[in-house]
This record gives structure tokens, C-alpha cells and sequence, in this order.
């Protein structure tokens, strides 16, 4: 059996929504565009946090974009998934599709079954 | 474009990493669009709030080499001076150990004395209790200064000024009584029994374990116990509204238990087994009972004052109630009494100079001494260690160039020394924490108490200790720092560096300046042990180790012809033993005080011209057992030894000078009269002896015949089969005196005893003169085979010349025998002139002489030749070939 990587909630959505941004993901596009695609509070801290940490587990890799007159003249870090953050990411989703066709009929009556 | 305020930026800086720039950027942008959509304010709580959530983040990323924090280069300090420690354990360990000891030893000094200054301070109002002091004068000179004073005077005082909110007396007399619990029969006596007003246990807390601190000793048969009293009558049980029976005498009777204290704290000054209601002395005693004047002065009295009423204008008032209510009846023997008020805190303390029968206390001069001893103990240690690391200077030049010419500044390089010394002092201060508290149970055998380590427990205690050892371990760590960053890198990675000379006066000094101490140190301990030597070799005038001393007994029937009966067939009985030679009974006997002190002048002379001298009342063969020599007359005569009372009386050849007369054949048959009123005829002088402990000058002395007085029974025994006699003599005391307990003691321990305070100082100073000793031979041990090891080539060189190793051994000590002898001849005024300050406290005394230098300087040398002489022998006979061929 090989090992998984566990992949928090908000990691995933973290990754999910730079994958989302394309070019433009950096710090406070990201915190943005969480915010308002799913109406939860993203604090700098918490965020900035789960980046680096992502970046160590090398699901993410930055780069410094350029100093601009804008922003007190301080740089953008612009974020991308890696290789192996999209196949983490491809495993979790994966394994929830795997469980939601499991699921017997008329267990969740809220959705009933789709395909079959 | 819209900026947070700068406080925030500043704030931000803090909490962002330095590398990551980014996050910051992210900020200022969040900003100005907050900014622009809420205003400035909103913005800026959030801001506020948000820079918050990023304080984990903080901690998360790692700094890397770009970043200026200063912690990587302590880290590395750090390490390099491990390293430096371990690769010389010598003079690592030589370094902390003798630090850690210095510190142990002021750990110590630091919570005896704070114990000592902590006495009387748990009453909650200890800071408005004071003490009446009483100076009382006589046609305007100063007959003494005291804490005794006549009853009356705070029944006075409380009526009559309004400051007083309470008064408490005290009766100093501790009396000695028999008591037992009638349940169990068991009869005890006791000698620790105070008489109080009631007001004493709301004036002062001590923690009553049951009982009621106001109504405890409101009633005449009221008694209340110290909590081991309580379990010594009681056991287990519950004592309150038991019964104690007090036997014999005045205040024979029963006595409810209303009131059980907690064990006395042990820093409190009044130490007491009972207490007893002052209505009950004051109603019952036959002498206040008649009232018979103002003679009875055996009260101490206390006040409690209010908060903003002043101690000055309070005793100012006290001379004019003395002088309104008593000053009639001192103005006939041409006395007057003034007062002032000793806070309670500073009782335990300054005490010295009172006459004050309690006697536990302390001495403000000898707390002075110890705190300056510390302070000289941290200084050598301290100074050990500059000059250790100063002299270590050497190893260090090259580590210290290299470091320089990549490009060290000289703050950098102060900082990694700095580092170092807090490093080993810190080290050092959790030894010395070990120390301290190990050798805490020795300190606590030589002074008789038991400390405990409290001063932990205060913040008082940590700030000033953990100010006073960064400011020292800055200090130290200052001067080797300077020294090692001032080098010139060029000569120090020369081979020929010879840094080592620079500090060479410095450390001069400091040897000097510790051979200095320690000799001081070693004659003070030295006079201290010759005197007490003295004190206890010189002849008292009795032979004291041949006289065993009984407690009378305390349950008889108080009445003359009784007493002598029941004395008379004790003493039949005990003579018949072959080894007792003789047996008196006195009212005290040497060592344990004097009955009283009274005025005493010739029969038609003027009462005032009375000169002070002691009473006692002894029976007709106290000359016999004491073999007192004779000046003039003889022993009372046979025919009044029946007698009740024979107005005669035997006197000491001080007493015969004091009252002016001519020769001991002189005083023969004169008529004096003592204070009380009785008039005494003179059938004897005696040869002075020593009755008080030699710190006392001659005191004159009248011993009055009073044939069955015997609150000791004195024997004379020769000292053959001690165990076998003192059971014969207590089964005829069981059979004479019934349910009394037989207490005994050898009267050369009692006598003494009361040299315990002088021998107890004298074992701390011993102790701390060896640790000073050893701090600064450590320091020396060091320093030479160092400075052995600097010579090597010089040596090897000598030794191929062909010096012998005795030779070199003298060349490496002769510098610090030079120093030793300059050290003796500056210690000589301030070792003369502080032992003759300490000998004042003595009448009988030896003399400063050169002894107490030269010894101290002799022993010394011993110790420093010893110490030395490993490391020389070392290097003057090492193969002259190792030292030579090396470069």
C-alpha cells in the first residue's frame, strides 16, 4: 500500500482555487477569491500559513513577480500546483467520487442517485 | 495612495518575516482598498487585527541567511565557548566551581540574615508595636538602660495619653512552677511561664489554634498553652475547658485551659510555654499584692500605636507621666526615669546595648559582618575569574586574530566574551543553588537554628540576586573581554605574542588583594576561638565540673520549718553517699543569673550613695560546696544554720571595694543595708569568683543566709562512678520530695552554655574564612600552573644550565610569597584595630598581639606553598628535552 498525503480541507481549497486564479494567483487574489466564491473569512495569517506550508510539502511552487510603484513597492508572490500537488489533489477527488457512487439509493434523499 | 499609520508598519515589520516581503505587499494593498471602500479607520482595526493572525506565521518560516537576527551568532558564541570549556577541564571547572562556591556561600549569608531581620515581623501590626525603653538615671548619671519598669506605669500611660490604643505588660520574672493534669497525675516543672495582660494575644498574633483571642485570659484561673505544652499535658486530646493544677505557693490551684497556641514562630523574640493573666500576679503576689513601692521593676511594656502617631512624642510623653506619678517617690533617692520606644521590628536586633532577661536576641554588628563577608566572598570569586580568564588570554590570541582579520569588530568580540562569562556564571549559580541547599543543614547545627530556604519564595529575594549576579557576571566578564578584543591581530598571530604581560599588575593585585582577605579573615577566626579558649581555661574561682546542680523541688509546702526539715533529710541522706562531700541549697547558682540587683549602702550612711550590687540568698553551706577562699572571717556560724532568719551575710571583695571600705578585715562585722529594707551584718569576705559569664567585669556580690531557700540543691561530688551516684542521689530526692521530677546538670555546662553565642559566631566565621581560603587557592592553583606552563622554555633552559628542581621550584613560587608578605603587613592596622573593637565586648580579655597576624600569615603560606607546589614540582621536573624541542 503506498502512502497517502493527507490533504486538509482548506489545503485543498487553497489549491483548488490557485488552480481557479490561473496566472494570477497571489496572496491576496487567492484570500479574495476564496472569500467571495465561498463566503468564508480567510484570515492573512491562517493563509499565508497554509501557502507555505503547501510550498514545503511541495504541492506549490512560487516565484517573485516585480516590484512595482503599487503595494509599497513590495513584489507579488505568484503560486502554481506542482506536479504532485495536482496529483494529490486528483487522488482526494478520486477518492470522494468513489465513496459518492457507493452510496445505495435512497440513503441521501436530498440527491438522488444520477448515473444508474 | 492610501498608507496605514506608520505604528501599524512598524507593527506589521515586526510580525512578518523579514523574507517574506510579499506578505507585506499583500497588506498595503488589502489596505487601500479597504481603506477606499470603509475608510481609513475600519481599515485600520482590521489591519490591526489581521497583522495579529500572522504571528504564527512568524515562527513557521525559517530565517534564512539574509535575515539580521542575532540569535545564529549567540548560538555560535554559545558553541565556541562550550568547546573552549570542555577542551580545558581544569581551568573550566577550577572557574565554575569556585564561582559556584562564592555564590553558595552569599545564598547562605543571604538567607540567614534575612531570616534574622525577619524576627517579629508576622504580627500584622508590627510596624505600630514598640517597646517602652527605660534609662534610668541617678543624680544625672546613668545607672542603665533596660526594658524593666514598674506596673503602674501602663495604667498610667493608657489613662493619661491619648496616642496608646492598647497597652501590654509583660512580667520578665519567668517563673518556674509545678504543674500537672489531674487526670494523669503526671507532675512537670516548668520554668517558661509568663504572666500578660489579656489585650496580649489582640495586640499581638500569634496563630491561636483554639480558644478565643479575646476572652482567653479574661478570667484569674485562666491559663493558656503553647501548642507542644498542649500535647505534652493532653496528648491527642482536645485541652480547651480541661483542667491544669498549678502547685504550691501563691498560685497554687486549678486553672481552665482557655486558649492553645500554635508553636510560637521561630522568628518571633518572645519565646514561652505559658501564659498566665497579669490580674492574677498583680491581685495574688505578695509583693504586688502589698504594693509596697515602686521596687518591683520586672515588667516589660508594649504599646500599639496608631498609624500616623509619632514614636517620638509618645516616649516625650512618657517622661511626663513619669515624672507626674512617680517623680515624688524617685525625686527621695534623687532618680528619674526616661523612655523610648523600640519599634517591635527591630527588637531581634538592636537590643545589644539593653539589659533584657529574654537574651535570644541577635546583634545588628554581626549581621553587618556576615553581609560584608559575602560581599568579600563574590568579590574574590569574581576576581578568580578575571584573572583565570584574563590569564587564559594567551590560548585565545589566536582564535581571537583570526577572527579579526575576517573581520570581527571589537563590540562582536566583547559580546562573544560577554557571552561566555554569562554562560560559566550561569553554570556556577545553579551549582552554587546545589550548594546552598546542601550544606543549609550544616549551617543551621552552627548557628542552633532552622532555616529554612525561604528567600526562594520571595520576588524581593530573585530580583536583587539575579540583578546582583548579571551586574558582577558583567563586570567580570568586562575586563578579559576588553583586554582579549584590544590585541593588535598582527602580533597576536605572531609567534612570539606576548599579550600575557599585560595584564600581569592587574592580576598582581588581585592574588595581593585576596592574600589580604583571607589573612583577615583566618586572625578573626583565630581571636575568636583564643578567646572563647580563654573564657573557658581560666580559673573561675570554683571548680565547677565537681558540682552537680538539682532543681529544687516545687512541690512542698511552702512553710520554713518545713522545708528546712525536708531539706535536712535530703542532705543526711545524700552525705551518706561515699562520693558526695558536701550539698547547699541557694536561690541561684553561677551561670543562671542573680537572685536580684539592688542598691546596697552602709547602716548610717545615706541611701543615696547605694551602690548597685547582686543578692543571693545561699544557705550556711554554700562556701563549703563552692570551697570559696576566704580574705577575712569564715563560714556562716553552726548555731544560725537552724535559724529562720539571721540577718548575716557573706560578701565578695569587689562588693568590699564598692562600698569604700578600707581592708576585707574592715568590712568585718559592719552593718549594711540592701534596698528591700533588711540590715545585714558582714561575718566574711571571699576571694572574687566568677559568678557571671567573663564577659562581665566583677560585679559585687552579697550572699544573705537563708537556711531553706534551695531552689537548687549544689553537690559536690568527686567524680568517680558519676552514673552510680546521680541514681542514689535521685532515689533519695524521690523519697524526700514525692512527685517532684529529679532535673539535674553539671554546673560547668551551665556556666558554659553561655559562651554558645560566641562559639556559634565563631564556627560561622571559621566556615566562611575556609571557603574564602578555598576560593582564592583555587584562583592561585590555577594561576600558577598556568604561568608554570608560559615558562616551560625558560625552565627547560635553567634545568640544562643545571638548576636543580628545588631551585626552579623557588624561582616559580617567589612572586606569590612576596605577594603573601605584602598581603600580611597591609592586614596588620585593620586586623589590630577590628579584633580590639570585638575584645571591647569582653571584662576579661586577651590581648592583640602579633600572633594573630603572624599565625594567620604562617598558615597561609602553608596552605599557598601546598597548593602551588603540584604545579611547580610539575614543571621544574619535567624532561627539559619536551619543553625545548617544541615550537
Amino acid at each position: 500500500m503506498t502512502t497517502r498525503n493527507n490533504l486538509g480541507e482548506f489545503e485543498e481549497i487553497v489549491m483548488l482555487t490557485i488552480g481557479v486564479l490561473g496566472e494570477e494567483a497571489y496572496g491576496l487574489a487567492i484570500k479574495m477569491e476564496i472569500e467571495k466564491r465561498l463566503e468564508r473569512s480567510v484570515s492573512m495569517g491562517a493563509l499565508h500559513t497554509g501557502l507555505y506550508r503547501l510550498e514545503e510539502k511541495g504541492y506549490l511552487e512560487s516565484r517573485l513577480g516585480e516590484a512595482t510603484k503599487v503595494r509599497g513597492g513590495k513584489p507579488k508572490r505568484f503560486f502554481r500546483v506542482t506536479a504532485s500537488g495536482q496529483r494529490v489533489l486528483k487522488e482526494a477527488m478520486e477518492d470522494r467520487q468513489k465513496l459518492w457512487k457507493d452510496i445505495p439509493a435512497g440513503v441521501f434523499q436530498l440527491f438522488p442517485k444520477t448515473n444508474g | 495612495m492610501k498608507t496605514p499609520p506608520k505604528i501599524l508598519l512598524w507593527l506589521l515589520d515586526r510580525f512578518c518575516p523579514p523574507s517574506r516581503q510579499d506578505l507585506k505587499g499583500d497588506f498595503l494593498e488589502l489596505y487601500e482598498s479597504r481603506a477606499s471602500e470603509w475608510g481609513r479607520y475600519r481599515a485600520s482595526l482590521r489591519f490591526f487585527w489581521d497583522t495579529l493572525t500572522v504571528l504564527p506565521f512568524r515562527f513557521l518560516v525559517k530565517n534564512n541567511r539574509s535575515s539580521r537576527s542575532s540569535i545564529p551568532m549567540f548560538s555560535h558564541y554559545a558553541k565556541i565557548a562550550f568547546r573552549g570549556l570542555s577542551r580545558s577541564k581544569v581551568y573550566s571547572s577550577i572557574n565554575i566551581l569556585g564561582l559556584a562556591v562564592g555564590m553558595g556561600v552569599c545564598l547562605l549569608i543571604y538567607q540567614y540574615i534575612s531570616f534574622e531581620l525577619s524576627y517579629d515581623r508576622f504580627h500584622s501590626r508590627s510596624n505600630r508595636i514598640y517597646r517602652l525603653v527605660e534609662t534610668d538615671l541617678k543624680n544625672g548619671v546613668e545607672l542603665g538602660k533596660g526594658i524593666s519598669n514598674v506596673h503602674e506605669l501602663a495604667e498610667v500611660a493608657k489613662k493619661s495619653i491619648p496616642e496608646i490604643e492598647e497597652v501590654v505588660r509583660i512580667n520578665l520574672w519567668r517563673y518556674e512552677l509545678g504543674i500537672f493534669n489531674p487526670e494523669n497525675d503526671i507532675p512537670y516543672q516548668e520554668d517558661n511561664v509568663w504572666f500578660v495582660d489579656d489585650s496580649f494575644l489582640t495586640v499581638f498574633d500569634f496563630p491561636l489554634l483554639s480558644g478565643s483571642r479575646e476572652s482567653a485570659l479574661s478570667e484569674k484561673r485562666n491559663i493558656v498553652l503553647a501548642e507542644q505544652m498542649a500535647s505534652k499535658y493532653f496528648g491527642e486530646k482536645d485541652p480547651i475547658g480541661k483542667t491544669l493544677h498549678i502547685s504550691g505557693g501563691w498560685p497554687g490551684g486549678d486553672y481552665i485551659v482557655t486558649g492553645v497556641l500554635q508553636k510560637l514562630p521561630v522568628n518571633s523574640h518572645m519565646q514561652f510555654d505559658f501564659l498566665l493573666p497579669m490580674k492574677l500576679l498583680l491581685s495574688e503576689e505578695p509583693s504586688y499584692k502589698n504594693n509596697d513601692g515602686l521596687g518591683w521593676r520586672n515588667f516589660s511594656t508594649y504599646v500599639l500605636l496608631p498609624e500616623t502617631a509619632s514614636p517620638n512624642l509618645v516616649d516625650d510623653k512618657f517622661d511626663l507621666i513619669a515624672d507626674q506619678y512617680f517623680g515624688k517617690e524617685l525625686a527621695a533617692s534623687n532618680e528619674k526615669w526616661t523612655f523610648d520606644l523600640q519599634p517591635l521590628k527591630e527588637i531581634h536586633l538592636y537590643s545589644d546595648n539593653l539589659e533584657d532577661p529574654s537574651g535570644n536576641n541577635g546583634d545588628i554588628a554581626n549581621i553587618k559582618l556576615f553581609s560584608v563577608i559575602a560581599v568579600f566572598v563574590m568579590l574574590m570569586a569574581w576576581a578568580n575569574y578575571i584573572n583565570l580568564s584574563t590569564a587564559r588570554s594567551l590560548h585565545r590570541a589566536k582564535e581571537v586574530g583570526v577572527r579579526k582579520i575576517i573581520g570581527a569588530r571589537k563590540r562582536q568580540l566583547i559580546g562573544q566574551f560577554l557571552v561566555e562569562s554569562f554562560l560559566i556564571n550561569g553554570l556556577a549559580l545553579i551549582l552554587a543553588f546545589g550548594i546552598a541547599l546542601l550544606s543549609l543543614p550544616v549551617l543551621n547545627q552552627m548557628v542552633g537554628k532552622t532555616l529554612a530556604f525561604t528567600i526562594m519564595q520571595s520576588s524581593g529575594f530573585w530580583l536583587q540576586f539575579v540583578l546582583v549576579v548579571v551586574i558582577g557576571t558583567l563586570l567580570s566578564g568586562l575586563y578579559p573581554a576588553f583586554v582579549l578584543s584590544s590585541f593588535k591581530p598582527v602580533s597576536m598571530l605572531g609567534s612570539s605574542f606576548r599579550g600575557f604581560s599585560q595584564g600581569l599588575v592587574v592580576r598582581k593585585g588581585i592574588i595581593l588583594f585576596q592574600f589580604f582577605l583571607s589573612i583577615l579573615l583566618i586572625s578573626g577566626t583565630w581571636l575568636v576561638y583564643r578567646q572563647v579558649k580563654y573564657m573557658r581555661d581560666q580559673n573561675l574561682g570554683i571548680d565547677m565540673e565537681k558540682i552537680l546542680v538539682v532543681y529544687g523541688p516545687r512541690f512542698q509546702t511552702f512553710e520554713f520549718d518545713a522545708m528546712l526539715s525536708n531539706f535536712s533529710a535530703f542532705q543526711q541522706k545524700v552525705l551518706q553517699h561515699h562520693s558526695v562531700e558536701s550539698i547547699s541549697g541557694t536561690g541561684s547558682v553561677p551561670g543562671k543569673g542573680n537572685m536580684w540587683t539592688g542598691d546596697v549602702w552602709r547602716l548610717g550612711e545615706l541611701s543615696d550613695d547605694g551602690k548597685l550590687v547582686s543578692i543571693d540568698q545561699v544557705d550556711g553551706y554554700f562556701t563549703k560546696t563552692f570551697d570559696l577562699d576566704f580574705l577575712a572571717g569564715e563560714p556562716f556560724r553552726e548555731d544560725l544554720m537552724k535559724a529562720s532568719y539571721a540577718g548575716v551575710a557573706i560578701v565578695n571583695e569587689e562588693a568590699v571595694k564598692q562600698l569604700g571600705l578600707a581592708s576585707p578585715q574592715n568590712a568585718l562585722h559592719q552593718k549594711i543595708v540592701v534596698s528591700a529594707g533588711d540590715t545585714l551584718e558582714v561575718v566574711g569576705v571571699v576571694k572574687n569568683f566568677h559568678w557571671h559569664s567573663l564577659k562581665e567585669a566583677q560585679f559585687p556580690g552579697i550572699y544573705m543566709l537563708n537556711n531553706a531557700y534551695g531552689a537548687y540543691y549544689s553537690i559536690r561530688v568527686n567524680l568517680s562512678d558519676i552514673p552510680q551516684t546521680i541514681d542514689y542521689i535521685k532515689t533519695a530526692y524521690d523519697e524526700v520530695y514525692p512527685g517532684n521530677e529529679f532535673n539535674y546538670f553539671f554546673l560547668d555546662d551551665a556556666f558554659n552554655r553561655q559562651y554558645q553565642a560566641d562559639l556559634q559566631f565563631g564556627n560561622l566565621f571559621t566556615a566562611f574564612s575556609v571557603l574564602a581560603i578555598f576560593i582564592s587557592c583555587l584562583g592561585l592553583f590555577a594561576l600558577v600552573s598556568f604561568s608554570a606552563s608560559l615558562k616551560a622554555k625558560e625552565i627547560g633552559i635553567r634545568k640544562v644550565l643545571g638548576a636543580s628542581v628545588g631551585q626552579l621550584m623557588a624561582l616559580l613560587s617567589k612572586e606569590y610569597l612576596v605577594l603573601l608578605l605584602i598581603a600580611s603587613l597591609l592586614a596588620v592596622p585593620l586586623a589590630i584595630w577590628g579584633g580590639q573593637q570585638w575584645l571591647e565586648n569582653y571584662a576579661f580579655r586577651i590581648e592583640m598581639s602579633a600572633e594573630f597576624i603572624v599565625v594567620p600569615a604562617f598558615l597561609l603560606l602553608i596552605v599557598s606553598v601546598l597548593t602551588v607546589s603540584h604545579s611547580t614540582w610539575k614543571a621544574a621536573s619535567a624532561n627539559p628535552v619536551d619543553s625545548l624541542k617544541a615550537e
